[in-house]
């Protein structure tokens, strides 16, 4: 129970990050954090069955979270270069 | 088999675009555009002969029933109107057409997944594979737009992967299995076990929230305005249409087999996630002047009419099924005609899409058969009686108030009232010009080019069966 | 020739080729039009006239076929039904399935539609020579005459409702063909909106059908069938009169009736040929072949007949009071078109449906010359519509004079010409029924007719040029395929008269028999009435000439002396002033005051009386406001969103 319970904290701060900072390395980085929140769980709930399915999911999570980040600093470089700032506050033409 | 035949086709141009340097961007649609007919034909057979359970000698964590292959064709054609269309879009603009082709590809592979997947680590790993790819496709353009849009997905998108993926890790906590259709979900006995209960409710609302945000319903849809209009014209039709057709999919399974154990809590969510997503939809449309985000908006509206069948599920199973099929085939049609008509139009010497709704002025004068298609659209989309759109609507309606939801059914359609207002006034414009817009200093033609015509003409031609055989159409659905 | 397609094609699909002709040619020329627009006009002009032509000719001969074969089969009821092609959508356990129907009402209407359609397409191809648009002309003019096939041919409510939206969209198109003339653009938006007023009477109607057979088992899987509905007519009776006065409004709009005709004389901004075809041929006689083809439904509300009788003689006597003043030749036709469909509304409305019908078909004919006669003059003149400023082309126009001649003899009714056998039927059926007051303003009518038939006559081709000099020299007649149909319409209007009794035999039995007053008039006096109605048309028309040609001066001084009279028809009754002011004006206020600063109001009173509009916006407003475009605020939005649903399903 207790893994659970720091799991859903980690989680919790990840989102937080994820609201309160506008930095985007940042951003990404609270992203990984609540993977690893989720990946605990997923190792918690494996052991609490008995059954190794978790720790399979785990490491293809491992990979998704790898895939995710790669991306998400292309991105992150590709919008540098066109404006200078990893802020994402500076992004705000699209509304309404 | 389909899944096979894009894979390899992705595989292999992506191999060629990294080999042969000058491989031309017709060969490559050729293609890509042939892998898709073999999904098209692998998936028609597959519906057309009994349904067997293939056996690889290992769990194969997918279905291969009518619904994941009647969602295949739906993804091809979705992908096929997609990619043709942006053929011209992608070369003027100089950009590198293999890697768009892979890209689409890609996602198409991942939304495949996703929506014949049983379970929930493969329908998961397809919908990142289909999400990477998506945000890549977003930032295509390299302004600035495309790229507030790829940015703008991918860390809300993020955001909601983890806390699908949270869900799904609860869902394995409270089940055992991460297989949707598990024998200990079933026997699950929810009053003795108060632990349990909580664990699989807080899952729910993790799985519909991530879900939620792919299929862009209220309260999740925040990205969808900036990210629709802000990514290139074809490949907001890809969202509009296969990425929103696979999440409905892969949604629908899930929510089958939660059904049974949770009972009508989820009815009650979906309920007023249905309401609340078709007005939000609508109510903003009405005051857009950009076409592009007025058919983002409109988008959501639609995922709203479809969030309909979710909430009658727990009645009907098939019905729902059926009507949403039917209603994301439809959609489909009509949204890829609507965008593909935006494509079209040009101004020379200018490279930026033009969106805005002034530009359509008096377009029913020099191009009539093309206002008239965009009109065909419109008016589908707003369900107006003989189209296509309308039998869509109609479906879902009507299963509703069999069902007993009969209020739900009226605010629908006062919904889809409201929405007559925005679809009409392109056409009004097309055809009356509107003395209150800012006249635009230059015309705007429509280039003439074959494949964004071509996929007009599909469009049309579609819309044209769906509307004239929705039972023919709705018969095969329930095959 | 005609052995070989019979033995091989079953009746049934011969009459769904009658529908594919025409749309497969349009299909066609739908290419053609976008090839036009790669390649130039002039290289595929050619093709899309020969096909354009080809297909209502060809429908025209697979509608003959179908006639002869189903006549000539002794001892039956000749009716043909394709039966259902599929099942279009249901809902529980009814169906509406697409099916086909040749009666006896259907065919008549499918000969004069495919009939006098092929003869106008053949003269487009003379009037259209050298336009930019003409495959696409060709297209739309194709693409109506399907949606109109689909009309008179379907074989249920909500495929001939199909139909009649189908012929709205090619009017509204074939309107605004012309599109670069603002003042026509405006006249195709009217047209649509006035149209749209009528059709939601339409769909009233069907609504209320629905509505009544809802719940009676007997009624079957198909209720909106014609055959079911005239089966079950009964059931309908509770709520006949509604039902019927909501189909009827239906009929007005298409038709032009009052008080929804103002769309029609604006309706000439199109080409003539689309004129005669669509605004006087066959388009707006759909509401009278509506009313026909419901007449056991009409024959239920003794009421809403009489309104169809009662509009019908209104309308007739008022559009034609207007026509005696116009001087555009395609108005003073758009006005005669109005008054005639009145006429036809008047005989259906007494019961007489058949005479109705047969005065539909002989005014096809004479009208569809008339159009293209004043097509052929306009055509002669490069553009120049003003009858006063022509005169005396019957020198330089022999053969068109000798069509519109015959054609203006026919609609004033004037032995032996059609129109005389219809009208007469029309005022005799009207009279021994009963109705004498209407008789007397059908009678008036006739007479309004012939003159200001003979007026537009006499100042377009009789007397003295008035066409400038250098015009007159260009004047020439028009080429064989505008003169040979206009001389072939010129002859079935001379002759039409022959058809009278085939067609109301053949007709007949279609129709339910309508409750006839016990009125027993005198033998010899439809004999009678003939004879002076003839004097009485000869009569204006002479009067007519007298003025306009010997007298020129004359209208002129009477002009003066009945001055308001004369501004108050001239101005066609300020009826379009009148909308105006009582209907268009009040919508545009109430939106642009109402709403704009009733916002102001309620968001101060706090609620607001204005009702749902004001709602939407104001729930706009804020939704859209939360769209700020910053990707914290949306995170920050989304977790909240996320709380709440964790907490409802959860909790």
């Amino acid at each position: 129970m207790n893994y659970l319970i720091l799991a859903i904290v980690i989680f919790c701060i990840g989102v937080l990050g994820l609201l309160v900072r506008r930095n985007l390395i940042v951003m990404l980085m609270s992203v990984e954090l609540m993977l690893s929140a989720t990946n605990i769980t997923f190792v918690y709930f494996s052991k609490v069955w008995g059954v190794l399915d978790g720790q399979v999911a785990v490491l293809l999570n491992f990979v998704m979270a790898a895939c995710e980040a790669a991306v998400g600093l292309a991105i992150i470089v590709q919008l540098f270069k066109l404006k200078g700032t990893v802020d994402i506050g500076n992004w705000r033409e699209l509304k309404k | 088999m389909p899944l096979i035949a894009v894979l390899g086709a992705a595989i292999i141009i992506l191999l060629l675009i990294s080999w042969w340097k000058r491989a031309s961007g017709e060969l490559l649609l050729i293609m890509a555009v042939a892998a898709l007919c073999a999904v098209v034909m692998f998936s028609w057979n597959g519906l057309l002969s009994p349904f067997t359970v293939i056996d690889v000698g290992f769990p194969l964590m997918a279905a291969f029933d009518n619904l994941s292959y009647l969602s295949f064709i739906i993804l091809a054609i979705a992908s096929f109107l997609s990619l043709v269309a942006s053929y011209n879009y992608v070369k003027e603009r100089g950009q590198n057409f293999g890697a768009y082709i892979v890209l689409i590809l890609f996602a198409l592979f991942g939304g495949m997944i996703m929506s014949c997947g049983t379970n929930l680590i493969a329908i998961f790993i397809g919908l990142e594979t289909l999400s990477l790819s998506a945000y890549a496709l977003a930032g295509y353009n390299k302004d600035l737009a495309s790229g507030e849009a790829s940015i703008k997905y991918f860390v809300l998108g993020a955001a909601a992967s983890a806390i699908l993926l949270l869900g799904i890790a609860f869902y394995f906590g409270a089940s055992g299995s991460f297989e949707i259709s598990n024998i200990r979900l079933q026997v699950m006995n929810l009053q003795a076990e108060v632990t349990n209960k909580n664990i699989f409710l807080l899952s729910a609302a993790l799985i519909i929230t991530g879900f939620g945000f792919k299929t862009a319903s209220v309260p999740f849809q925040w990205w969808a305005p900036d990210v629709y209009e802000g990514s290139p014209l074809p490949v907001t039709t890809f969202f509009a249409t296969a990425v929103k057709a696979a999440a409905f999919v892969a949604f629908y399974r899930i929510v089958s087999s939660m059904i049974p154990v949770t009972g009508d809590t989820l009815m009650q969510a979906f309920y007023v996630i249905a309401v609340l997503t078709m007005t939000f939809g609508n109510v903003c449309a009405i005051y857009q002047d950009n076409v592009k985000r007025m058919l983002a908006y409109s988008s959501i509206a639609h995922a709203g009419y479809i969030m309909i069948a979710f909430v009658f599920m727990s009645r009907d199973m098939i019905a729902a099924k059926e009507a949403m099929l039917f209603y994301l085939l439809t959609y489909t049609v009509m949204t890829a005609g609507a965008f593909a008509c935006l494509t079209m139009l040009k101004r020379k010497g200018v490279n930026h899409e033009l969106t805005d709704i002034s530009n359509l002025a008096a377009l029913g004068k020099r191009s009539p058969w093309f206002a008239f298609a965009f009109s065909v659209f419109l008016l589908s989309l707003a369900g107006f009686p003989p189209t296509a759109g309308f039998f869509a609507k109609f479906y879902i309606f009507k299963s509703a108030i069999q069902n007993g939801f009969v209020n739900l059914a009226i605010i629908a359609v006062i919904n889809s009232l409201i929405s007559v207002y925005y679809y009409m006034r392109p056409v009004v414009v097309m055809y009356f010009g509107s003395d209150q817009l800012p006249r635009v200093s230059e015309s705007t033609d429509e280039e003439f080019n074959y494949s964004t015509a071509g996929v007009i003409i599909l469009c049309m031609i579609l819309v044209l069966i769906l509307g004239l055989f929705p039972n023919a159409v709705l018969s095969m659905i329930g095959m | 020739m005609i052995q070989f397609i019979l033995k091989n094609i079953s009746m049934s699909g011969l009459i769904w080729l009658v529908v594919l002709f025409p749309l497969a040619s349009s299909a066609i020329n739908f290419f053609l039009s976008i090839l036009s627009s790669r390649f130039g006009f002039r290289r595929v002009s050619s093709w899309a006239s020969f096909i354009g032509t080809m297909g209502p000719i060809l429908s025209f001969i697979s509608v003959a076929i179908i006639f002869w074969t189903l006549t000539g089969i002794e001892g039956s009821e000749p009716v043909a039904i394709t039966g259902p092609l599929y099942q279009w959508f249901g809902f529980g356990n009814w169906q509406v399935e697409i099916g086909l129907r040749a009666d006896q009402l259907s065919q008549v209407m499918a000969l004069v539609v495919t009939g006098v359609g092929s003869l106008i397409h053949i003269y487009s191809i003379g009037y259209m020579d050298g336009d930019e648009g003409y495959a696409r002309y060709f297209a739309e003019l194709n693409l109506f005459l399907f949606f109109m096939l689909v009309l008179v041919l379907a074989d249920n409510l909500l495929l001939m409702f199909v139909g009649w939206e189908g012929v709205g969209l090619c009017s509204y198109l074939l309107i605004g063909f012309w599109f670069n003339d603002i003042e026509k653009a405006r006249a195709g938006k009217k047209a649509f909106v006035v149209n749209r007023i009528g059709d939601f009477g339409f769909i009233i109607g069907i609504f209320l059908i629905w509505n009544m057979f809802a719940g009676q088992d007997v009624i079957g899987a198909n209720p909106f069938s014609f055959e079911t509905l005239e089966r079950n007519a009964v059931f309908l009776l509770p709520l006949a009169t509604p039902i019927c006065l909501a189909l009827f409004a239906g009929a007005c709009g298409k038709s032009a009736q009052i008080p929804l005709y103002v769309w029609l004389p604006d309706a000439m901004a199109g080409p003539t040929p689309v004129s005669a075809l669509i605004h006087a041929a066959t388009m707006v006689t759909a509401g009278v072949y509506m009313v026909a083809r419901l007449n056991y439904l009409f024959i239920l509300s003794p009421f809403a007949m009489n309104t169809v009788a009662f509009i019908g003689a209104g309308t007739a006597l008022f559009a034609a009071t207007i026509g005696v003043m116009q001087k555009d030749i395609k108005k003073v036709l758009a006005y005669s078109t109005i008054s005639q469909l009145g006429y036809m509304f008047m005989a259906e409305g007494v019961g007489a449906f058949d005479a109705g019908i047969y005065h539909l078909v002989t005014h096809a004919f004479f009208k569809a010359a008339l159009f293209l006669g004043a097509g052929s003059v306009i055509h002669a003149l490069h553009g120049e519509q003003d009858l006063f400023k022509m005169g005396g082309l019957k020198k330089y126009l022999p053969g068109t004079f000798a069509a519109f001649f015959v054609a203006a003899l026919a609609i004033s009714g004037i032995w032996p010409f059609a129109g005389f056998f219809s009208k007469d039927k029309i005022l005799w059926e009207v009279y021994s029924r009963g109705y004498v007051g209407l008789w007397a303003i059908g009678f008036i009518t006739a007479g309004l007719t012939s003159f200001y038939m003979f007026r537009a006559v006499s100042l377009a081709f009789l007397g003295k040029p008035r066409m400038p000099e250098e015009k007159r020299a260009h004047i020439h007649e028009s080429s064989v395929s505008m003169l040979v149909p206009l001389v072939l319409l010129g002859l079935l209007s001379a002759a039409g008269g022959l058809l009278m009794l085939p067609i109301e035999h053949y007709l007949l039995p279609r129709f339910a028999a309508a409750v006839v007053n016990n009125f027993e008039p005198h033998k010899n006096l439809e004999n009678i009435f003939a004879i002076i109605s003839v004097f009485w048309a000869v009569h204006w028309a002479i009067v007519a000439w007298i003025i306009y040609v010997q007298k020129p001066s004359w209208p002129v001084s009477v002009a003066e002396r009945f001055r308001r009279i004369y501004k108050l028809i001239h101005n066609k009754y300020y009826i379009d002033e009148i909308y105006s002011l009582l209907i268009v004006r009040p919508i545009k206020w109430f939106t642009e005051f109402a709403l704009w600063k009733g916002l102001d109001k309620s968001v101060v009173d706090g609620v607001g009386v204005e009702g749902s509009p004001l709602v939407v916006m104001l729930f706009g407003n804020v939704a859209r406001f939360s769209q700020t475009g910053l990707a914290a605020h949306y995170l920050f939005f989304m977790v909240i969103g996320l709380c709440v649903v964790i907490g409802w399903i959860v909790l």
